[in-house]
């Protein structure tokens, strides 16, 4: 039973000690405090940005998760409009950046998978697509301060 | 007398075999394409491709937010037209349909030509005729031309039918988060795209 509890212990502080996702960002968004682990911040103009990450599994490589991303999007009817490689400070990624109508406005959506060892990390950022030219620039170049501790 | 059979035979068979020609306009095969289209930016899809009909020498008749019908000159090929869908969307799926109306085609040159011979022959009774006779040929005559101008008028659609193309184009174009038909086996592909994104952000 003891062995029990010390092992959900042991798990739970492993969760805990998850690796903190890190960007440096402009001044045109602004940094939620809450989480702490990933990175969330919004513009006035309400163009969205956060990180994620999702366990790799099955193991794929960063060429594989980043082409069933982008089949993802195709099938679901996004309009990719840039597919390339960006270089964040210690890991390489892929990026597409789409374009789609929702909720009757024309909306922007960037998504950049990147992959270390046991997980996949992502950027994701939305917005109406006008205000979202505004600071695409912006989103750009944060992308490449990106880094996992 | 066998042999003489035979050559009529021959002839006969010729005869019936000889191209699908009126007045010297052939009748090709007619193909419908049909296609159903998943784009998430329907109003700049659909734009594109009523710029390219109407690049290509075609017209649309139909266009709502879920279906497009179109003709496009028969000139312009089946892979054509899919590579420029796969521009504009997704492309769930592509199917093409041949009709040949080479039989009708024959059916209609033939009725054409038995009614004319039967029209002049009808004509010449004309001649000497009373005037009871005389309303009853017209009536026929009448009857003969309705049926020549039927099969006129079905064969020159059949023409204009084969010198184009009838595109039927379905369109998807709702954002949804619901589990869709593109749901993918690994689960935190399907949170990717706007609505997930919100979703995610807000935890």
């Amino acid at each position: 039973m003891n062995r029990i509890i010390i092992g959900g212990l042991f798990t739970a502080l492993l969760l805990n000690c998850q690796a903190t996702q890190k960007m440096m960002l402009p001044d045109s968004f602004v940094r939620y405090a809450k989480p702490q682990k990933s990175v969330k911040a919004i513009t006035a103009s309400g163009v969205r940005l956060k990180t994620f990450r999702f366990p790799n599994e099955p193991r794929g490589d960063l060429e594989l998760w980043a082409a069933s991303v982008r089949e993802q999007l195709e099938k679901t009817g996004y309009r990719i409009t840039a597919s390339e490689p960006v270089g964040a400070r210690t890991l390489k990624g892929i990026l597409n950046e789409t374009q789609a109508q929702y909720q009757g406005n024309e909306f922007s959506y960037l998504i950049v998978v990147f992959v270390q060892e046991d997980w996949v990390y992502t950027i994701e950022a939305a917005g109406e697509k006008a205000v979202y030219n505004k600071v695409r620039a912006d989103i750009l170049k944060v992308l490449e301060t990106f880094e996992v501790d | 007398m066998n042999k003489k059979m035979s050559f009529l035979t021959v002839v006969i068979l010729l005869l019936g075999a000889r191209p699908l020609t009126l007045s010297g306009n052939e009748v090709g095969v007619i193909v419908e394409v049909g296609a159903e289209l998943r784009t998430l930016t329907l109003e700049r899809s659909q734009k594109e491709l009523l710029d390219y009909i109407e690049k290509s020498g075609g017209w649309f008749v139909q266009l709502n937010r879920y279906y497009l019908t179109a003709y496009l000159p028969a000139k312009v090929t089946t892979e054509e037209i899919a590579a420029t869908l796969r521009e504009c969307g997704y492309l769930i799926s592509f199917n093409t349909s041949h009709e040949n109306p080479a039989e009708r085609v024959n059916d209609l040159q033939l009725i054409i030509e038995s009614k004319s011979r039967h029209l002049n022959e009808v004509r010449k009774l004309l001649q000497g005729a009373n005037l009871r006779a005389t309303l009853d040929i017209e009536m026929e005559l009448a009857n003969i031309s309705r049926d020549i101008e039927n099969a006129k008028g079905e064969l020159a659609f059949l023409r204009q039918r084969s010198s184009l193309k009838k595109l039927t184009v379905r369109f998807t174009s709702e954002v949804s988060g619901e589990d869709g038909p593109s749901y993918s086996g690994f689960s935190w592909l399907n949170e990717i795209g706007i609505p997930g994104f919100l979703e995610r952000f807000e935890e």
